[in-house]
């Protein structure tokens, strides 16, 4: 019966996926300095879809809320960063689920933007799931090195797993 | 006062131990003052500066530095400096250049990261020969082409510049000289960050020399540089510049340099 709902609700899930991005922690790496950090600060804060940017200085990890019903997006976030002179080491979303049956390879559409959900057991994702993501961009060349044979290739689409 | 001596009459020597108090301190940075890095500053930002440079050897007189940087792209940064000094006369308008540097590789990783650029600078100034030193950065009239390396490691950062330059002597002739520098910057404080707020203190040891291909002639300066971060926006550096080593007809060997810095993030 379980198997019967997680299939019903894969065959529906491209369509009517329940997520909402919450939160972004995102790792910035190439710098040390506080002014460094606070120009990747100032780059995210202007983003029209960001709220608030928390910064840690000393790990470089900066806290991203949104505002409400606004399209967060992915790529836009890393754009900044990059903009500002430096590079995403770790990019780890905060996503709010409503009953969403997953299975490994399962394809999620969240906001404007297309996910691929990789080394996961079948299960319903329900409540606050922290999401890696696992794009060339978004993480540092030698964490990236280890997933590329498994990442989806598909234009537009950036592969994650449950962190 | 025998290591003073021996500094003195081996310059070398001072830079060498210079350079090894500096690296061996607990943590640096790589915002220099003689030298740009090759890291830009972010795209869409503009940063205003003014350099106050007092000039004490051979003569003293006062040069004033005014400049604009923006950043075009992540890769790309454009700079307009201009110069005003009373060597010759009260207190006027001296030259200006344009700067532009593009950054063509950058490997980062935590809390570390290789960088480097090429650069191109244009002045206008003086096209009459005053000193056998080229200084296309608002004293002669001419260009400069060069190649930036920067490597920053945890709180310490390295840094190197080669560039040829060619400027105007007496009207129609000119002299080719190459220019390189090495910078060596150390975070001091703070040693744990907290907050934007916190004021960062850096501590460095900057060499800048040049060889007229022309007359051969050269010189080499060293700057220790003591330099303040305020609010993760303002800069305050200062320093004093001397040369140790040379054989060129220059109009300024000995300074005092004190350089104030804004930054604007992603105005426009």
């Amino acid at each position: 019966m379980k198997n019967l709902i997680t299939i019903i609700a894969m065959l529906v899930l491209p369509f009517v996926t329940q997520a909402q991005i919450k939160e972004v922690k995102l790792q910035a790496s190439g710098l040390t300095c506080s002014m460094c950090s606070n120009s990747i600060h100032k780059a995210l804060e202007k983003l029209s879809f960001v709220k608030n940017v928390k910064s840690n200085v000393e790990t470089s990890v900066f806290t991203i809320d949104f505002k409400d019903k606004a399209n967060v997006d992915i790529a836009a976030m890393q754009k900044a960063v990059k903009k500002a002179g430096f590079s995403v080491a770790d990019f780890v979303m905060t996503v709010k689920f409503k009953s969403v049956a997953v299975q490994n390879k399962s394809n999620l559409n969240i906001a404007d933007d297309k996910f691929y959900l990789i080394d996961t057991k079948s299960k319903i994702l329900d409540g606050l799931v922290d999401l890696r993501v696992l794009n060339k961009d978004f993480m540092s060349k030698k964490d990236f090195k280890k997933v590329e044979k498994k990442i989806s290739d598909a234009a537009n689409t950036f592969s994650v797993t449950l962190s | 006062m025998q290591p003073i001596r021996l500094a003195l009459r081996y310059p070398k020597f001072l830079i060498t131990v210079l350079f090894f108090i500096l690296s061996s301190c607990a943590s640096a940075q790589e915002l220099f003052l003689l030298a740009r890095p090759a890291s830009n500053i972010p795209a869409h930002s503009l940063s205003i500066g003014l350099s106050a440079n007092y000039i004490t050897a051979p003569t003293t007189f006062f040069r004033l530095q005014p400049e604009v940087a923006y950043g075009v792209s992540g890769k790309l940064m454009v700079q307009w400096q201009g110069a005003f000094t009373n060597r010759t006369s009260d207190f006027a308008y001296r030259g200006q250049s344009i700067y532009g540097q593009y950054k063509f590789l950058n490997i980062d990783g935590k809390n570390k990261h290789f960088r480097m650029a090429t650069f191109a600078r244009a002045g206008l100034g003086n096209k009459i020969k005053f000193q056998d030193e080229l200084d296309v950065n608002g004293m002669n009239t001419g260009w400069e082409l060069g190649i930036i390396g920067t490597q920053l490691l945890h709180k310490t950062a390295l840094s190197a510049t080669v560039g040829i330059e060619n400027a105007y002597y007496d009207g129609s002739s000119s002299a080719t000289a190459l220019s390189y520098s090495a910078s060596l910057g150390q975070l001091i404080l703070p040693k744990k960050y907290t907050s934007f707020k916190q004021t960062n203190v850096n501590l460095m040891l900057e060499a800048v020399g040049q060889t007229v291909l022309t007359n051969n002639t050269s010189y080499l300066d060293i700057a220790p540089v003591v330099q303040f971060i305020f609010l993760s926006r303002s800069r305050l550096d200062v320093a004093y510049r001397t040369q140790v080593i040379g054989n060129m007809n220059r109009v300024a060997k000995n300074s005092f340099i004190v350089r104030l810095e804004y930054n604007l993030y992603g105005i426009f």
